[in-house]
């Protein structure tokens, strides 16, 4: 973290430029120097030198609390808001959609993957009257469809589409780079209370793979990791900090046979493996299978432990003569519950049900 | 030898703190010695094996260990997977630890008080970038410097920020690995500390020399059953329980 000037603190433009000339770059430079060499450079008494590194330390440094104080916290602060799918919830139980939960549902491509995260956004917004942030990186999102998911809701007065659709926030996003600058964005006006902002407790990004494929090529990949480690703390600091539930949509892609990777995704620059699924610290292909069936979550090894809770849609029947509607939700990873457990859902006007 | 003021307190401060040799909380995994001072306990495992679950048992067992009146263990836990769900630590891992070792049925007033002693004994740091991180550890050294009840520490996910540092300087998963566990190790020494953490195992191909003095190794066989140092366990309400 580079230094920056603090107003109102001896720490000003010209102290950073004399910290920059004894090669005091970053905070840390900062708090690990000797309190006498930073005394002789700034000028200043020990004591000011003392409440700099303290300031400094408090600023940029981890959150420090007992977890006393973060279990009274989260009795007070935490809520369980639940998906308002029937089944899902059942399934669920306790772990249902809470303040601080991380989710992924992950599934084929065209299963419904959006549909369900725009029924949970639309039965959040009718049970809580909170707003969701709901970031679209495929372009994909059409109003139209929300509307017509309200107007097939009868229990809805028509009146009250125009209000439950202000509370949905879309904003659209083309890049991983994007995808974080938006967050970042969104913690500092959290931040800074602005009223916009405090009323959201749900994010959902549908979907990452849609702006992290782009960084696939190995020339870009180290740059995929390191946006994609951001993103799991960044989402985690929001989810923590600030109460707030996020859903990632995900895709689920198949797992090659013959267990053999394009070796063009198994080297980065430095030599070691990436996306390593079949390396000696992976399970055995049997129990890859067992877990997770034909299909694999995408974004690779470093993202597969970082959701709480991974779900999958996957679906029920492609036979022209069944139920096309129907799908299965099941648990694939969990922190907290019990996995391998499948509910049914139907893909239906009012959206999944 | 000369040493500093700073070293003279340091080291009469490592003196007093709270050893778990005398309270050895796991037996099956520490032997009969306990968990010594000075000593990095490195529990490694693929993605999703359940290392968060071993230390977090660690955790729990630590804290309610048996400690003389008037004196307890206090954690400091350095979370960098964010994993942790203190409700959840509550429920399973205090609560069931304090059932198991309590011989006698405690009243809801005795579990509620000694849960809350534990709950203020640990110390948690959240550390959301790399950068956090090592501001950490000028972070311990103060709260070590403060507080001689301070006896073990605990870090989740210590490869967490492998990709972040990747990105600023390019090394190998076990350059990373050793940098951090060596600071570790140093802290360990002179504050006379025990150290537990979790790491992947894919940081641990082309280990370094690094003395750890406990490897807990969690794998999972073609059976899908659990084997923590060879040894096949399960969880259930009393936490984590070996076959044998």
């Amino acid at each position: 973290m580079k230094l920056i000037a603090i107003d109102n603190t001896e720490l000003s433009e010209y102290s950073i430029s004399l910290l920059n000339r004894c090669y005091i770059h970053t905070v840390n430079n900062f708090l690990n120097e000797k309190t006498e060499k930073l005394k002789n450079i700034l000028n200043l008494k020990e004591e000011q030198v003392d409440d700099l590194k303290k300031l400094l330390r408090q600023r940029f440094g981890p959150t420090k609390i007992k977890l006393a104080q973060l279990y009274s916290r989260w009795e007070s602060n935490g809520c369980l808001y639940k998906t308002g799918i029937s089944n899902l919830d059942s399934m669920l139980g306790g772990e249902s959609l809470q303040s601080g939960s991380v989710w992924e549902m992950c599934g084929p491509s065209g299963v419904g993957k959006t549909q369900w995260a725009l029924s949970v956004a639309i039965n959040f917004v009718i049970s809580k009257g909170l707003q969701v942030l709901y970031i679209d990186t495929k372009l994909d999102l059409s109003a139209i469809r929300i509307k017509q998911m309200l107007q097939s809701r009868y229990m809805i007065n028509a009146e009250m589409h125009a209000g439950i659709m202000q509370l949905i926030k879309v904003e659209r996003c083309l890049s991983a780079q994007g995808v974080i600058n938006m967050l970042e964005n969104f913690e500092r006006e959290i931040e800074y209370k602005n009223p916009r902002v405090m009323k959201t407790n749900l994010i959902i990004i549908d979907s990452l793979p849609a702006v992290w494929l782009l960084l696939k090529a190995n020339e870009d990949c180290l740059s995929g990791k390191w946006l994609l480690s951001r993103l799991n703390n960044l989402i985690y600091k929001l989810a923590q900090k600030y109460y707030v539930a996020i859903i990632i949509i995900n895709l689920s892609v198949p797992i090659i046979a013959d267990g053999q990777l394009n070796k063009n995704f198994n080297r980065t620059q430095h030599g070691e493996e990436n996306d390593d699924l079949y390396g000696e610290n992976a399970y055995s292909q049997e129990i890859i299978l067992a877990q997770y069936g034909k299909l694999r979550p995408m974004l690779g090894r470093y993202w597969q432990s970082i959701p709480r809770l991974r779900l999958s849609l996957d679906y029920g029947s492609k036979m022209p003569d069944e139920d096309v509607t129907l799908r299965y939700i099941r648990i694939l990873n969990s922190c907290y519950t019990t996995i391998n457990l499948k509910c049914p859902v139907h893909l239906t006007a009012k959206g999944i049900i | 030898m000369i040493a500093s003021g700073y070293q003279l307190v340091v080291r009469h401060n490592s003196n007093l703190r709270p050893t778990f040799a005398k309270a050895n909380f796991w037996p099956e995994l520490f032997l009969d010695d306990g968990l010594q001072s000075k000593s990095l306990v490195e529990i490694s495992g693929a993605n999703g094996s359940g290392k968060s679950v071993v230390l977090f048992q660690i955790m729990a067992r630590a804290v309610l260990s048996d400690w003389p009146q008037d004196s307890c263990c206090e954690i400091i836990f350095i979370d960098l997977t964010h994993k942790f769900d203190v409700i959840n630590f509550v429920n399973n891992h205090l609560k069931r630890t304090l059932t198991r070792t309590h011989e006698t049925t405690l009243t809801p007033e005795d579990e509620s008080k000694i849960i809350q002693k534990c709950l203020e004994s640990i110390t948690l740091l959240n550390c959301y970038s790399l950068s956090q991180f090592e501001i950490a550890f000028t972070e311990l050294e103060n709260l070590i410097w403060n507080n001689s009840n301070i006896g073990l520490l605990a870090i989740d996910g210590l490869d967490r920020f492998y990709w972040e540092d990747c990105h600023q300087h390019l090394q190998r998963m076990s350059t990373y690995y050793k940098k951090w566990v060596s600071k570790l190790q140093q802290l360990c020494e002179d504050h006379n500390l025990s150290c537990c953490f979790t790491v992947e195992s894919c940081h641990l191909k082309t280990k370094a020399e690094i003395a750890i003095n406990y490897e807990l190794k969690i794998t999972k066989d073609a059976g899908g059953l659990y084997k923590l140092n060879n040894r096949t366990f399960f969880t259930d309400e009393n936490g984590i329980n070996f076959f044998d």
